[in-house]
């Protein structure tokens, strides 16, 4: 195992009260693999992300890296590294001194420092701008500057903390592949914060969901996309809508929730929830389908068209059921290109696959 | 975008502004045409602004009166240490003071800092005795060590150091700095500006200085050139010429200095404001 | 625990850091202060040993009538700098910071020259245009009729002489605070006069001065201090004279203290300024508490 959080617990006091801000946080990040941490602010991420370097120091729990307890290690003896939110470029430096900086403190021949800035210089694609100072850099360039003046000294693991978030949109998603390509390169274990959802699925190995200092779910993108564990990750990664309902049927492969207030039962791809508890669907907006084809496999539910909105590949519909709940759907399939009326009728389908439970 | 007023407005008001600032500045304008003078022209009524020929020869008699050389490199030598040495303790203080997390530092800072509180005149007496005892009376330590540091330079330095991103010292941090090494490679290269507008503050601040070396000096040898000056006013023989030019060389080069550095030192007011 | 051990290391380089600044500023000022309290309680003149004799050097400082003479000295010269430079520093700095005119910095910088300048320099080429005779600001005088003043000797003039050079000395500075308030003053405010048709003047009593009035309580405190402590003008050209017309408190006690020898007595004067000053700053501070959050 490359890095290992085992239960580790912050509290900050101030004024005489404690703030939990991360509490019990166990993690093994197998080595060379891409884990983030993702949640909203002030759900603990970056806490957690700052014992790991050493900023912090855990009021419980330890930190290990392959085998060895770093806990209590000043960040400077860990062989960590890290991208900063802001970059952290120092802006008296050129590009090349920001890269060499740490070198030059470990007291390295100049030969060596002068060739592995390079190297580093090369990788991350700055050749050329080396004598540049940080403010004559644009942000994706100062970006690269931090990634090489981590990466260059060859650490254990690399921390993220928000890279991208200083970025415009287009940027940010090319620097995400850039990033993943350079810590797949370099095999370095990575821990990355962020608190967008994209990022973390599209870099991602696993991907671990806090808030307020807990772990709420840790899986692959897939995993925890397809499969929430609770409502808080089911909502946090994509959008989504929910059903509410009470269990019935139980049995390992499917299950069967009934909502009274649409005095209609569904059948289900999971049954996480005993029977007679409360349940919540978990159905994502790309997962109904509004063709009319009759097809008694189907779960299906009808409402009134509330609102929509035309995107060019689709539809996005708003559909209140006759509870009063409202529902969101997206029509990919449209080849009537004819667009719906307010108020008109719409009976959305969904089929069992796409349908998972979790406790309500 | 906003109405330009008219010509019949304008015109008076630069009249306006620049007579004040004619009459502001007409002391040393006056100044330097009494130093050129000869001393037949003083008397002349009405008083001529343009001499009939310069005459060099009043400097040489004011440095005759009195060692005007020595009281120059006197001041010039203790400004310049003063200034060198706050830099030093003041940024060492501040750093400590910003970038240092330890039990009592709010405290220490407030300690430090309510010392502008004190006018120098109330801890005349005392810190005269206290020196007179050490035996510092009459040197140039007497003028230089109780001013190592000050409250007004730490304070400054503080509030620029706060400003320098704290990522910006964890990064060093990560890659293996330690707090010298931070200090020196990291906070005093960025903090340049506030550095060298506390040096323009405290350099003038003591070649100006007047009250102390006036009762901790007595021997010319270490006398400052502001109460060297003085000395010219209590003389009655002294001629006119000779004490404007005295008073030229004791002015102009900071004036000179001045229009250099202006723009650090007007900004450095405005930030700061808690020094003349 | 090693957790302590880092927070200790810490502490220690803390401590180093600081203390060089923290030794000076002990040693030179705050033990000074002490000792102020300490001797304003003996009668010592440095060569016989200090003799205690209780709360006698404040009782004669009352009683004194050159210390009533001299605080009152003080008080009229605050009473006029103040609110003169004040006037005048703010009138500056509306004219250099009026939006068409040209060549600010230099009109900044020129006013400013007087505050750079040394004290003791300056009094020295003021007492040239006091001159009686052929002085400059008599020979302007002479222009309107008003014949010649003995500005430095006499009495009822010097003390005024010494008014005219603490203002010259002090707006340039007034003025650069004064402008700094000015840019804060958010130029929305005046767009929306200008749309109601406001007049400059009427611009300046409902949105310039009230807005303005943090700086005006700062610039007032700092001139007040300054004011109290005049002492160099006065121990260049008069020396407390003529006639004690310029006794002003700092100088009655460098007197005391330089010339007489009685430093008990000096140190109760100096005890007694510092209670005055911080009383004021106290006061200032807490009126400023309550009006001075506008923005």
């Amino acid at each position: 195992m490359g890095l290992v959080l085992e239960n580790i617990t912050k509290i900050f006091r101030s004024d005489g009260s404690d703030m939990r801000a991360v509490d019990h946080i166990a993690l093994e990040i197998p080595s060379g693999a891409l884990v983030t941490l993702l949640g909203p602010s002030g759900c603990g991420k970056t806490t957690t992300l700052r014992m790991i370097a050493g900023f912090e120091l855990p009021t419980e729990g330890s930190v290990r890296l392959e085998g060895e307890d770093i806990t209590f290690l000043p960040p400077n003896q860990r062989n960590i590294s890290m991208v900063f939110q802001s970059y952290a470029l120092f802006p008296h430096l050129s590009v090349e001194e920001n890269v060499a900086f740490g070198l030059k403190i470990k007291h390295i021949s100049r030969d060596t420092v002068r060739k592995e800035t390079r190297e580093m210089i090369d990788l991350v694609g700055l050749r050329g701008l080396e004598k540049r100072r940080p403010d004559q850099l644009s942000g994706g360039q100062q970006q690269r500057v931090a990634l090489a003046r981590s990466l260059v000294m060859k650490p254990k693991v690399l921390l993220f903390d928000e890279p991208l978030s200083n970025l415009d949109a287009k940027l940010r998603e090319s620097m995400r592949l850039e990033i993943r390509r350079i810590q797949q390169e370099t095999a370095i274990t990575s821990v990355y914060v962020t608190h967008d959802q994209v990022e973390a699925m599209s870099i991602s190995d696993l991907i671990v969901i806090m808030e307020k200092g807990k772990i709420m779910q840790k899986g692959s993108p897939f995993e925890v996309y397809i499969r929430p564990e609770n409502a808080f990750v089911a909502d946090f990664i994509g959008k989504v809508n929910f059903i509410e309902g009470v269990a019935d049927k139980q049995d390992p492969e499917s299950g069967i929730v009934v909502s009274s207030s649409l005095k209609k039962s569904f059948n289900c791809r999971n049954a996480l929830v005993e029977k007679g508890r409360p349940a919540r669907i978990v159905v994502r907006p790309e997962a109904f389908s509004l063709s009319n084809a009759r097809n008694e496999e189907l779960n299906s539910i009808a409402g009134t068209v509330l609102s929509y909105s035309f995107l060019g590949s689709h539809l996005e519909y708003i559909v209140k059921l006759p509870d009063g709940s409202v529902i969101n759907a997206l029509e990919y399939n449209l080849s009537e290109r004819q667009l719906p009326r307010v108020g008109e009728e719409k009976r959305l389908f969904f089929s069992k696959e796409n349908a998972w439970t979790i406790p309500g | 975008m906003r109405k330009i007023p008219s010509l019949w407005i304008r015109v008076p008001l630069y009249i306006v502004i620049i007579t004040i600032m004619l009459l502001v500045n007409l002391p040393f304008i006056w100044m330097l045409v009494t130093a050129f003078k000869h001393e037949s022209e003083v008397f002349s009524l009405p008083p001529r602004f343009y001499p009939d020929f310069f005459d060099f020869r009043n400097f040489a008699g004011a440095m005759e009166q009195i060692p005007m050389g020595r009281y120059l490199f006197n001041s010039l030598f203790v400004a310049l240490s003063v200034t060198l040495l706050q830099l030093v303790f003041n940024s060492f203080a501040a750093y400590g003071l910003s970038r240092l997390r330890f039990k009592g530092r709010d405290l220490i800072f407030l300690i430090l800092v309510g010392t502008l509180m004190v006018p120098p005149e109330v801890t005349l007496v005392p810190l005269y005795i206290i020196v007179k005892n050490l035996g510092m009376i009459d040197s140039y330590r007497v003028l230089i060590i109780p001013f190592m540091s000050s409250a007004f330079g730490i304070f400054l330095l503080r509030q620029f150091f706060l400003g320098i991103p704290r990522e910006l010292e964890e990064a060093a941090i990560i890659d293996g700095a330690g707090r010298v090494k931070i200090f020196f490679t990291i906070i005093l290269p960025l903090s340049k500006p506030a550095l060298w507008t506390m040096s323009l503050f405290t350099f003038i601040a003591h070649w100006n200085e007047y009250m102390w070396p006036l009762v901790s000096v007595s021997d010319p040898k270490y006398q400052m050139i502001q109460v060297g000056i003085s000395q010219f006013v209590s003389g009655w023989e002294t001629r006119w010429t000779y004490r404007m030019a005295a008073s030229a060389l004791t002015v102009v080069p900071i004036i000179i200095f001045f229009f250099f550095v202006q723009k650090q030192f007007v900004e450095g007011i405005s930030v700061s404001g808690i020094k003349e | 625990m090693p957790f302590m051990r880092r927070r200790t290391r810490e502490a220690l380089a803390g401590w180093i850091f600081i203390s060089p600044a923290l030794v000076t500023q002990v040693l030179f000022i705050y033990f000074p202060l002490g000792w102020s309290f300490f001797v304003s309680f003996f009668r010592w003149n440095l060569i016989r040993p200090m003799r205690y004799i209780g709360f006698d050097n404040y009782t004669s400082m009352f009683t004194s009538s050159d210390f009533w003479h001299s605080l009152s000295v003080t008080f009229v010269y605050v009473a006029v700098t103040v609110p003169v430079s004040i006037f005048i520093g703010l009138l500056l700095a509306l004219l250099v910071n009026l939006p068409w005119l040209k060549g600010k910095g230099a009109f900044r910088t020129f006013f400013y020259v007087p505050v750079i300048t040394s004290m003791a320099a300056a009094a020295v080429i003021w007492a040239w245009i006091f001159e009686s005779n052929v002085g400059l600001l008599n020979y302007f005088l002479s222009w309107f009729g008003i014949k010649s003043i003995n500005w430095l000797s006499d009495p009822n003039y010097a003390l005024v002489a010494m008014m005219i050079i603490g203002i010259w000395k002090r707006i340039g500075y007034n003025m650069v605070l004064f402008l700094a308030g000015l840019q804060v003053i958010p130029r929305t405010y005046y767009e929306a006069a200008d749309i109601d048709g406001a007049t400059p003047f009427k611009k300046f009593l409902s949105i310039t001065w009230p807005l303005l009035s943090p700086t005006t309580l700062f610039v007032t405190v700092m001139q007040f201090i300054a004011s109290f402590r005049v002492f160099v003008s006065v121990s260049v050209m008069t020396r407390g004279g003529p006639a004690q017309s310029t006794q002003v408190i700092t100088f009655y006690l460098y007197e005391n203290a330089f010339a007489y020898l009685k430093f008990g007595y000096a140190a109760a004067i100096s005890v007694f300024m510092f209670v005055l000053m911080i009383i004021f700053t106290l006061i200032q501070f807490r009126f400023s508490k309550k009006r001075v959050h506008y923005l």
